[in-house]
């Protein structure tokens, strides 16, 4: 952001940087990579690099504004009281950094904060990934009984492959392929996470209804695809239906076959 | 469809082993996402990235849904919700029937002679209850035109009528030309109901269940059974059978923290950090231990999820395995291993 020396000084007292003793040089500095800004994401962006900075008034300002919402963020997503305010507090040790330069300065995470969106909303990010990080690091340690479970369930069930269903595998990757990135990421959601309609909606900024229409819309077109592939393959255009639906009959097989398996094991 | 989405599902389990790995977007990349601040160019490879990375999606996820686990429904209509807006609009009609009884209006009325009296007043003081007039019901034979005159003033400045006639006297007069007249008792207002319960324990709305069954009753208003993990007490829950108003303990399995929790009616399930399962089918009265099994080995991970689908389905996760049961827990079908 290259802005006349006027405008720096003004955005550097609207953004509290003079309260937070930032020179007017280091606010210059900061904001050269910075792309256009609300108002309201600079002074975060300003509170952030102050706070890497160790500004104890900044500190102060942060635990003010941010505490509860970063608590109630935590607890948010653990679903858990203690374990949210446990997964918030871990998070201020990454803040302020515990790691040092060869230089001597601390590495924060808040020097990797630039205000593409709110600070509060950026939290929270900070700490899902946290908490994903802990999951993928209990996985890791359990892994092993898991990878053992998941191994032999595979080997139970070698699925023999015929040359049709390894067409139709093809067909559906390739129709898959071809799918917008935001249309495979609602299918993804929907088929794979088991996420529900509300919650895709969220993630995506989109109307329940919306995105059941779409799935609906998606998933048509998907079959359409699927088939015309299928048919481009050399299949009849009878042929490749019936594969479809011929092979959806095995699935529903498969699984039944498995739960009378588990049964009798 | 179901068929078509298992093929799906696996299609693009496939798809995610295999894509090419891309760097996952860092926190402030998803938090603009989230926030729907990206360009569209910005937009598109993050979108790209997050269809082939499960742990991104759920980072998303978790970002977006991040509201209590329960909020109360909107649709609930409980004394707790209406206590001020009754007392408020009592007051106003109160308040409002006085004054207009103060001050002489041309009113639909019947001549002096056959006034009635009042029956239904309220007492001058402050008491809101209301004192009905023993007296039986009166229906006079009247010419059936009525004149506009002023309103006499049969009832004291300080008394008003609250309820008028029951309305199938009313018709009965219409159809009959005559006015009719009662001492029906009116409603009974009782002051010390509107004092404000006792609060809700500081984590009781925020971390319970609501109950969505016909508990109380076979309206279709939801219930005010809230259920909530009591994190400070392994192997319990805390139930309120009054909205949240009132808690109590219910001691499951005291050997192991229990981790999540779905209620439907009256029925319950509740996860465990040890893989294991209690169901209820009583709102809470007997537990059943339930062992998630894909036939060779019982779940022994923290189950971190718990669901019951519409169609009485439920589904539970744990960190890296989903399961599901559609037969009450007696087989489970392990889904999408991650």
């Amino acid at each position: 952001m290259n802005l006349p020396a006027n405008d720096v000084a003004r955005l550097h007292t609207e953004s509290g940087a003079a309260q937070f003793a930032v020179s007017l040089e280091d606010f210059t500095a900061w904001l050269a990579p910075l792309g256009a800004l609300e108002s309201a994401r600079l002074s975060e962006v300003v509170l952030a690099r102050a706070c890497a900075r160790g500004n104890p008034l900044a500190w102060e300002h942060f635990i003010n504004h941010y505490r509860e919402k970063l608590y109630a963020a935590g607890i948010a997503i653990t679903r858990d009281e203690t374990r949210g305010r446990e997964l918030a507090d871990s998070l201020y040790a990454d803040l302020y950094g515990t790691r040092v330069q060869d230089n001597g300065s601390r590495i924060s995470k808040f020097d990797s904060f630039v205000g593409r969106g709110s600070l509060e909303g950026w939290l929270k990010s900070v700490l899902a990934q946290q908490q994903i990080n802990r999951f993928r690091r209990e996985r890791n340690l359990i892994s092993f009984d898991d990878s053992i479970e998941t191994a032999a369930a595979a080997a139970d069930s070698p699925l023999p492959v015929t040359s049709d269903q390894q067409a139709l595998a093809t067909a559906t990757d390739g129709a898959l392929a071809d799918l917008d990135a935001e249309d495979r990421l609602v299918l993804a959601s929907y088929y794979l996470d088991q996420r529900t309609l509300s919650e895709i909606g969220r993630m995506l900024g989109l109307h329940e209804s919306t995105v059941s229409r779409r799935v609906e819309k998606i998933t048509n077109r998907l079959r359409k695809q699927i088939v015309a592939r299928l048919t481009k393959a050399g299949l009849s255009r009878r042929a490749a239906e019936e594969l479809l639906e011929t092979d959806v009959r095995a699935l529903e097989i498969n699984v039944r076959e498995k739960l009378a398996q588990e049964r009798r094991a | 469809m179901a068929s078509f989405a298992k093929l799906l599902a696996d299609r693009l389990t496939q798809r995610q082993k295999h894509a090419a790995a891309t760097p996952h977007p860092d926190a402030d990349l998803l938090t603009a996402l989230a926030e729907n601040r990206l360009a569209p160019k910005d937009r598109r490879p993050i979108l790209a990235h997050l269809a082939d990375c499960v742990d991104c999606r759920e980072i998303l996820s978790l970002v977006t849904n991040d509201a209590p686990v329960a909020i109360p429904a909107q649709a609930s209509v409980s004394w707790r919700t209406l206590r001020w807006p009754l007392a408020i609009a009592a007051s106003a009609l109160l308040t409002f029937t006085v004054l207009h009884r103060q001050t002489p209006t041309n009113v639909i009325s019947i001549p002096p002679q056959l006034a009635p009296q009042p029956q239904l007043e309220v007492a001058p003081t402050a008491s809101l209850t209301v004192q009905p007039k023993p007296a039986p019901i009166h229906v006079r034979q009247k010419e059936p035109s009525f004149k506009i005159i002023p309103a006499p003033a049969v009832v004291p400045q300080s008394q008003a009528i609250l309820s008028p006639p029951p309305p199938e006297l009313e018709k009965q007069a219409v159809l009959s030309g005559t006015v009719a007249q009662t001492d029906s008792p009116g409603d009974r207002f009782l002051p010390q109901a509107t004092a404000p319960p006792p609060a809700a324990p500081a984590s009781a709305h925020s971390f319970g269940v609501r109950s969505l069954g016909l508990t109380k009753s076979k309206t279709a208003s939801l219930s005010n059974k809230f259920w909530s993990l009591d994190s400070a007490s392994p192997g319990t829950v805390r139930t309120s059978d009054d909205g949240g108003s009132h808690w109590s303990t219910v001691r499951v399995d005291s050997s192991t923290e229990l981790l999540s929790l779905a209620v439907a009616g009256r029925e319950v399930w509740i996860g465990s950090e040890h893989g294991t399962l209690f169901h209820s089918t009583d709102n809470g009265s007997h537990w059943n231990i339930i062992v998630v099994s894909d036939g060779a080995t019982p779940l022994t991970q923290p189950i971190t999820s718990v669901e019951i689908k519409p169609d009485g389905t439920v589904r539970i996760k744990t960190h890296s395995t989903r399961w599901i049961t559609t037969d009450n827990g007696r087989t489970w079908l392990k889904i999408s291993p991650r």
